[in-house]
């Protein structure tokens, strides 16, 4: 049943996409509320594809690379839907939208893991672990959107293109947004990198595993601690801090890809 | 018709009359409550308002049906010292669901000179005010006042038309939004004393920016510019240090070269960390060179630019308002069809206090006999008999309704008269005000 319903977010997020995208450059027309229903319909059966592939692993599907990524997408198509209300919301759920479409495909493509195995359920840790990675991978997820769309906003500004730009939010207000889901992923990523080695260690007569997602992981790290210097420290703004957030998750995607396409079968 | 009268509106605007007739007919606030009196005292009308602004003046009244508001033009001629030839060809006339039609498209100013602009709504505001003020207004005019303030605000949320820029000045607050969001707690650099300039700087000190800082090279015309804003005069050596302090720059000098080059502000730039600079350049010839535009953090706008976005701005409006003209045309329909349903109140008013009058004497005659029941029983014919009655009203009271929505003087007379009431006539107006 969840790889149906799977499919059918898919195509849910690919509509919201193709509906929001274009609105970016152009005026708002009738295909914006297309965009609305696509959006909660994708979200809908994402979530409950969700529940019942947790339920089919008997707990969240977040032990392989692919059930995380479809995890996670399906995070941010709730994210989506609640930011809605917010006056940025409808400009970003395209790029969103897109995004989570992205994530989703790949995730489907991806092992989503099996059965979980006994070791994962024996520490504490490892909901802690899962939880704050994800989180972690959400934050980025969203300074991603907003990067891309201050790439937009600044570069129909640069380009003076100017015809019904009011109806996209401010650069400045990006730029916060963009420092705040950066901050907030980076602090997540890093107490889950360390409640994963807390939980990896609570294993008794098993040897630390370094695969690649770990080698992914800790390189991400090191992408976003660097993030996090230039713009909050440093206090360096504008398309340098928005190239970050977007070479970041495109990085992540890409060497997920990467992983799957060299060792396909890998689980 | 609303009963025996209606509703007209009689006024000029820029549209009809040149500004040496409207400034003849313009009445100050004190003068306007004057003539409000002399209306209703002289007869002129039952009710009324008057909205006088520097583009208009008309009188909205409740006047007899068969004057349709020939006493009001000879009043509003005569009170400004003009013949009927002098002011009859400058006059527009509306009358019934057109003077409420009228009326909307003025609140929501569709027939204003800048199409969209604000301040109409707050004079017609003070009109009603005044009106309400001097109990110039009532049954019929009263609600009509609320329901004008209701759709105008339903004209401003639902469509565009007061949203758009039409300005240089509004234009340049728009596209420094852009940047930056809300302009509250922003710092704007002035450089120069242009007429432009000015008007940019105070359309952005109307949006909350925190401090005006003017740089001119003649320091005493900085010290006058900055005093005017409450702001800050320097001298224009110190450009570069503020240059990287301020978020919003205004240029709008005399200058021939460029005050700022690329190759000065691309330090200034890196030294901000690209924390974004606005810059609007209203010069000609211009002061900042425009390869600055190019530079990251920095979004240069020059007059060209802010020029095309008012007129898009009014491009856009123009498209809202034939959206707005819906809404207005909708609505007075309703607005009007519900103020003539109130012209069957008197005779409504009449046909119920007629039957509590007969049921109370049927009551009263049987009172013997419901002395003796229960208080209980003796409740429930009480609440028998009004059940009865207002069952038997019902329809008739539907009827009435209708008559006065579709203006049917005679059926609402006749009605009256079946029930033995009378039709209401203006001092029955006056007496219920």
């Amino acid at each position: 049943m969840q790889p149906l319903l799977f499919t059918v977010a898919l195509f849910a997020y690919l509509v919201v996409a193709s509906a929001r995208l274009p609105g970016l450059w152009s005026p708002p027309s009738w295909l914006g509320s297309v965009g609305r229903v696509a959006l909660w319909v994708g979200a809908v059966a994402h979530i409950v594809g969700i529940g019942l592939l947790a339920m089919h692993q008997g707990g969240p599907p977040v032990l392989a690379a692919g059930g995380t990524l479809v995890t996670l997408a399906a995070f941010l198509g709730a994210a989506n839907v609640l930011m809605q209300r917010q006056p940025y919301g409808e400009a970003l759920s395209g790029v969103l939208g897109a995004l989570s479409a992205a994530m989703l495909g790949l995730g489907m493509l991806l092992p989503q893991g099996s059965e979980r195995a006994p070791e994962a359920l024996a520490s504490l840790w490892f909901p802690i672990h899962a939880a704050m990675i994800l989180l972690g991978l959400l934050g980025f997820a969203l300074a991603f959107g907003v990067s891309a769309l201050y790439l937009v906003v600044s570069g129909r500004l640069k380009a003076k293109r100017l015809g019904d730009l009011g109806r996209l939010p401010s650069i400045d207000a990006l730029d916060a947004l963009n420092t705040r889901f950066i901050v907030l992923g980076f602090l997540a990523l890093t107490f889950g990198i360390a409640a994963g080695g807390l939980w990896a260690t609570s294993i008794p007569d098993r040897a630390p595993r370094l695969g690649p997602t770990v080698y992914v992981t800790v390189v991400l790290w090191g992408w976003y601690a660097a993030a996090v210097m230039v713009r909050v420290v440093g206090g360096w703004r504008g398309r340098l801090a928005a190239h970050f957030s977007l070479v970041g998750f495109l990085g992540l995607l890409v060497s997920l890809g990467s992983i799957v396409a060299i060792s396909r079968g890998w689980h | 018709m609303l009963g025996p009268h209606e509703v007209v509106t009689i006024g000029l605007s820029h549209h009809t009359a040149p500004v040496s007739l409207r400034e003849r007919l313009a009445m100050p606030s004190d003068a306007v409550g004057r003539h409000l009196l002399r209306l209703r005292e002289d007869k002129v009308a039952q009710e009324g308002f008057i909205l006088s602004t520097c583009n208009r003046v008309e009188i909205y009244a409740l006047v007899d049906g068969a004057d349709m508001g020939q006493r009001l033009t000879r009043y509003l001629a005569g009170a400004h010292g003009l013949t009927w030839r002098e002011l009859d060809p400058h006059l527009y006339r509306y009358q019934g669901a057109d003077a409420v039609a009228h009326l909307f498209r003025v609140a929501s100013s569709l027939d204003s000179l800048v199409v969209g602009e604000p301040q109409i709504l707050g004079q017609v505001k003070d009109a009603f005010r005044i009106a309400a003020e001097q109990r110039a207004v009532g049954r019929f005019l009263g609600p009509l006042m609320r329901r004008t303030l209701t759709v105008a605000k339903r004209v401003r949320t639902e469509t565009r038309i007061g949203r758009e820029s039409v300005s240089v000045g509004s234009a340049g607050v728009e596209l420094a939004q852009q940047v930056f969001g809300d302009l509250a707690g922003r710092r704007v650099l002035l450089v120069g004393a242009g007429e432009m300039g000015r008007l940019v700087a105070q359309s952005m000190l109307g949006q909350g920016v925190a401090e005006i800082i003017v740089a001119n090279r003649t320091y005493q015309n900085a010290v006058a510019l900055a005093e005017l804003f409450g702001g800050t005069a320097v001298h224009l050596d110190q450009l570069t240090r503020y240059l990287e302090q301020v978020d919003i720059v205004v240029t709008s000098t005399g200058a021939t070269s460029y005050l700022l080059t690329r190759a000065m502000m691309a330090p200034i730039l890196r030294a901000r960390r690209y924390r974004p600079l606005f810059l609007v350049d209203l010069s000609v010839p211009r002061n900042i060179e425009p390869s600055v535009h190019d530079l990251e953090g920095a979004y240069l706008f020059n007059v060209d630019d802010l020029t095309e976005v008012a007129q898009r701005g009014l491009l856009r409006r123009r498209e809202e308002a034939s959206r707005a003209e819906a809404i207005v045309q909708h609505e007075a329909s309703r607005c009007y069809r519900s103020l003539g349903a109130r012209s069957a109140d008197p005779v409504i008013a009449a046909m119920t206090r007629r039957a509590e009058d007969a049921r109370r004497r049927e009551l009263d005659r049987s009172e013997a006999i419901l002395r003796a029941l229960p208080a209980k029983e003796r409740q429930v014919v009480e609440a028998m008999s009004k059940a009865m009655f207002k069952r038997f009203l019902h329809d008739a009271i539907a009827q009435a309704h209708q008559l006065g929505e579709r203006g049917d003087e005679d059926g609402l007379k006749l009605l009256g008269e079946i029930f033995g009431a009378t039709h209401p006539t203006s001092e029955d107006d006056d007496d219920a005000r």
